[in-house]
């Protein structure tokens, strides 16, 4: 639904408070810090998989800051990091894992807690933030974790596939790279709890201080960065709303049919 | 009678040709005899030998069709059904039929029996004498089946029936036109029987003012919110030329939810046509109504039932959420778990101010058909649910009225709380509030309607034994569950509202989850969105996890359950008979009584009682005495309905203390088929009699009888066969003859 949202909620008021007081006290990006998840606000945590980069929270915020810009979705602007043996990983739903080098293998509690967070609701979106070109060492890494925790291997996602429509109608998945248009992920059920891009996300959304960009992107230049950032929006809103915009297709047809089955009855005005 | 022999005319012949030429040679042989008495003696003999040779070889066989003692009679079939007690041309019809076997008793031998809900031999004319005509139906085809039966070895010359012809089973006509052709079923039956079936058909077609429903039909099963075709049939009689309109209403359950008018002029027999839509599972009863007009012969054949039992076949969810977020994800897999779930949802994509960002080109965002959905849809679908939904975007407040009406007329509404909804969300002071099982407050101070806590759960006493609630076996154990839950914050501004039941609180008694009746419908209150946390647990061990996701589907699923009445999550449970059930006789109803784990209960003591259905808020005027489940859980009753119409059955059981009960509609019918139609209607009468080969007379029958069989007897016990040529005479007179030629040929001096 494209409608605003309404005037009424105290709760818009201290967000763009919330943004007025990031930038007037610098404070953001800020470096990768635990917080308590809100029962109705979106984290992206940062899953600490060896070292990520201290501008990995940085983008993350930034990426929050999109979302809340352009959707609903009510975004938490703090990026808790946590790893993948910790309890605390189930208090995040939404993961997301970028590395440049070679990670580290998982420990078997961190297989198996994975395993049990992408199998029961949770979503991981892994982002190869080499610079000049895709890391092959991070690449090698994830493809061998991620073997550990699912018996798939990674998958191309379809160019047709939800995740391409979930809010921007996009043709292709790049960042701040556009080595590959495709995404890969793992499907679990009937969606993708793993997605996979190995275009540098987080590089196209990194921000400075003062808010302008950090990070030149190539080829594509500023209409490249606008298209990460709408990749980086389906991303989240796929993990929030899985197949929700395949049921449009449906909705009219489903609305119709329940019309035409109805006669020219007349009401019991009377009833109670 | 008649003549057979052995063998056919060659073989005649042959025989005849042998003892002419046996004759001839005697006639040669005997020739030498001077004397003319000799020879002509001797010649008698042997034509005589020659004869009674002929009789042993040809096998002579006498066929005599030999009628019993008193020849086979008119099976006579006297209609004894409550239509035949009503008055046709200033008598009763019951005696136009008793004059008329008098009649055919006096024309021929009669067999009598009446017929009507059961088909009863009553022999003589005399028999009659003392029946009254009282059967609830009419079901000619079983009183021919009948017959058929108890005919006996002598069979039947022809059958009479004697009737008004408004059969109500297999033969019932409805509608104007001819009857339908027979089934074959009834045309194999008529068959078998081998005479003619005649009628005399008690009636006539002088108009009364009359207007009667005659059958209100629908199929047997249907499907929740599924329209289904109703036809009503209606006669009206008398009322050629008037132009005012009729009233037919159809009731479900005792309330009122169709209505048409229809001119009173017009065919005086017609078919109201409805699409119905059923909203709940279950039992129910549909009555097809005329208002009665002030001058029509009787108002007692106005209404008519039909029973209905009403299944799901899918669930159709509306979901509308003020954004995405865990608790619409979650909700929605946990829907989307269902193969059986029709999901329309929409979702608030975009923030305000979104706008430089997000445009109609790029995305995929789609405006909210809110007409389509509250004007025109919103009756399709079982549960409506708003998730931190507010009411400000797309004029939602507008379409309360037709929300209102949905829940009010048995749909069930599902609000899932959040920073944008219930308080937070503008439902105070709106008509929406007035229907949810919480009472609202107006936010004062810093109060946003929402607050971002830990918060522990409790039950309340009304929680402890509500079926929604029951996440664990046993009041204990589920009680210890419910301390074991938690949830990250919860809508404030909330408190127990008049109606509903408040069933879980946080430690400072503030509603978390609330349920209340609505009219025919029912709403809930979750008043949280992190439930989801339960479908996602942050817990560190597996099998805590695994209990707490298993809670979070139990309790949707359970409150899914209750608020579209499903009988499944009813802790007392009746079955009871479809169709409604004659007056005078028992209706067999079952009732099973589980925990809110569904475990059966046994040994649980029980009443019931009966109050009319119309008036549902009376409590039934007399409760059984106490009787008890058995060991699975089942109590089976036998109840005698103290009169005809629409009675709600409530059962009581007394379960850990707490009275808890049921409700089930129950259908007495008195006649009521039998005296719908008023008008007597020969075509089925007709109909059988044209199949049969008989005719079919007004009133009473021809002064010459009726016909009868003619061609093959009914039984082949009728023929007798008469061997004649092996009698003893036959051979004793053969040999007397020849002995008396050998002697007389020896004395004359012959060889």
């Amino acid at each position: 639904m494209s409608c605003p949202r309404p005037r009424h909620t105290d709760f818009r008021i201290w967000r763009w408070a919330w943004l007025v007081g990031l930038l007037s006290a610098g404070a953001w990006p800020g470096g990768a810090r635990a917080a308590e998840p809100l029962s109705g606000g979106v984290h992206i945590a940062v899953l600490r998989v060896g070292s990520a980069g201290p501008d990995v929270a940085s983008a993350v915020a930034s990426w929050a800051q999109e979302l809340r810009l352009r959707t609903s979705i009510e975004v938490v602007a703090a990026a808790p990091s946590v790893r993948p043996d910790e309890p605390a990983l189930f208090a995040y739903p939404l993961l997301y894992w970028a590395g440049d080098r070679a990670a580290p293998a998982l420990t078997d509690l961190a297989v198996v807690q994975l395993r049990h967070h992408l199998a029961t609701g949770g979503s991981l979106i892994i982002d190869n933030t080499g610079r000049a070109e895709a890391s092959q060492a991070f690449d090698q890494s994830v493809r061998r974790e991620l073997l550990r925790v699912f018996p798939q291997s990674l998958q191309r996602v379809p160019a047709n596939h939800v995740l391409f429509r979930s809010f921007y109608r996009l043709d292709r998945a790049v960042g701040r790279r556009a080595d590959t248009h495709d995404a890969e992920g793992v499907r679990v059920g009937d969606h993708y709890a793993v997605i996979y891009t190995r275009n540098d996300l987080a590089g196209a959304l990194l921000r400075l201080p003062l808010g302008g960009f950090a990070l030149p992107v190539v080829p594509g230049g500023e209409a490249q960065r606008e298209h990460a950032m709408r990749f980086a929006i389906n991303t989240v809103v796929y993990a929030l709303c899985l197949d929700y915009k395949d049921d449009h297709t449906h909705v009219m047809h489903l609305l119709r049919h329940r019309r035409s089955t109805r006669a020219p009855v007349t009401p019991v005005t009377n009833a109670p | 009678m008649e003549w057979a022999v052995a063998f056919g005319w060659g073989g005649r012949i042959a025989v005849v040709v042998m003892l002419a030429a046996t004759v001839a040679l005697a006639a040669w042989n005997v020739r030498t005899l001077a004397s003319k008495r000799r020879r002509a003696a001797l010649l008698g003999l042997r034509l005589a030998t020659a004869a009674a040779l002929g009789l042993v070889i040809a096998q002579p066989t006498w066929v005599s069709k030999v009628e019993h003692a008193g020849g086979r009679r008119v099976a006579v079939l006297v209609d004894a059904s409550a239509s035949m007690a009503q008055v046709s041309a200033g008598a009763r019809r019951w005696d136009a039929a008793a004059r008329a076997v008098t009649e055919l008793a006096r024309l021929h031998p009669v067999d009598v029996h009446t017929f009507g809900t059961r088909t009863e031999h009553v022999g003589a004319l005399a028999g009659l004498q003392g029946v009254l005509p009282d059967q609830a139906h009419t079901d000619l085809v079983a009183a021919l089946g009948s017959l058929v039966d108890t005919r006996g070895p002598r069979g039947i010359a022809a059958a009479v029936v004697i009737s008004d012809g408004l059969d109500t089973e297999q033969l019932a006509v409805s509608g104007s036109g001819e009857a339908p052709p027979l089934d074959s079923a009834v045309t194999a039956l008529i068959e078998r029987l081998r005479v003619p079936v005649h009628a005399v058909f008690i009636g006539d077609r002088a108009p009364v003012r009359d207007v009667a429903v005659v059958a209100a039909r629908a199929a047997p099963f249907g499907f929740t919110r599924t329209f289904m075709p109703l036809d009503v049939d209606i006669e009206v009689s008398g009322y050629g030329g008037r132009r005012e309109a009729l009233t037919v209403t159809v009731a479900d359950n005792g309330r009122p939810v169709l209505t048409r008018e229809v001119p009173l002029d017009g065919p005086p027999r017609r078919t109201v046509s409805f699409e119905f839509q059923p909203l709940h599972v279950g039992v129910h009863v549909i009555e097809a109504t005329i208002a009665a007009l002030p001058d029509e012969a009787t108002a007692a054949n106005n209404h008519a039932w039909a029973g209905l039992r009403v299944v799901r076949d899918r669930l159709r969810v509306l979901h509308l959420a003020g954004h995405p977020s865990w608790d619409t994800r979650f909700l929605r897999l946990h829907l989307r778990g269902s193969p059986a779930v029709d999901l329309v949802s929409f979702y608030v994509m975009v923030g305000q101010g979104a706008g430089a960002y997000v445009s109609a080109d790029d995305t995929t965002l789609i405006p909210f058909p809110n007409r389509e959905i509250f004007e025109e849809s919103l009756t399709s679908f079982d549960l409506v649910i708003f998730q931190d939904f507010p009411l400000g975007p797309f004029q939602v407040e507008q379409y309360l009225p037709q929300l209102r009406e949905y829940v009010v007329g048995g749909g069930a509404f599902l609000v899932v709380g959040g920073r944008q909804a219930l308080a937070a969300g503008g439902y105070y002071g709106t008509p929406l509030a007035q229907w949810l099982p919480v009472r609202l407050a107006s936010l004062a101070g810093d109060d946003v309607g929402y607050v971002d806590a830990a918060t522990s759960l409790a039950l309340t006493p009304a929680g402890q034994h509500h079926p929604v609630t029951a996440l664990e076996s046993g009041v204990d154990a589920n009680a210890a569950a419910w301390t074991r839950r938690t949830l990250a914050g919860r809508n404030t501004a909330l408190a127990a509202g008049e109606g509903g039941s408040v069933l879980v609180t946080d430690q400072g008694g503030h509603p978390v989850i609330a349920v209340g009746e609505v009219g025919e419908g029912r709403s809930a209150v979750i008043g949280t969105d992190s439930l989801w946390t339960w479908a996602f647990p942050p817990t560190a061990g597996s099998e805590a996890r695994d209990e707490t996701r298993t809670h979070y589907h139990r309790l949707l699923d359970q409150l899914t359950a209750w608020l579209l009445h499903d009988p499944d999550l009813d802790r007392v449970r009746i079955e009871v008979p479809v169709d409604p059930v004659d007056l005078g006789s028992a209706a067999l109803v079952r009732v099973q009584v589980r925990g809110g784990d569904g475990a059966v209960l046994p040994n649980v003591l029980l009443r019931y009682g009966l109050a009319p259905l119309h008036e549902p808020q009376v409590e039934p005027a007399q409760w059984s005495p106490p009787l008890t489940t058995n060991e699975q859980g089942d109590a089976d009753l036998r109840i005698q309905p103290p009169g005809a119409g629409l009675w709600l059955l409530t059962v009581e059981a007394s379960i850990a203390g707490q009275p808890v009960r049921a409700t089930a509609p129950l259908g007495v019918d008195a006649s009521g088929r039998e005296r719908a139609r008023c008008i007597p209607d020969d075509r089925a009468l007709a109909a059988v009699a044209r199949a049969a080969g008989g005719k079919v007379w007004p009133w009473v029958p021809p002064r010459t009888g009726v016909p009868i069989a003619t061609a093959e007897l009914a039984d082949g016990g009728e023929r007798i066969h008469t061997d004649l040529w092996s009698h003893p005479a036959v051979l004793t007179v053969l040999v007397a003859l020849l002995g008396a030629e050998w002697v007389l040929r020896r004395r004359w001096g012959l060889a």
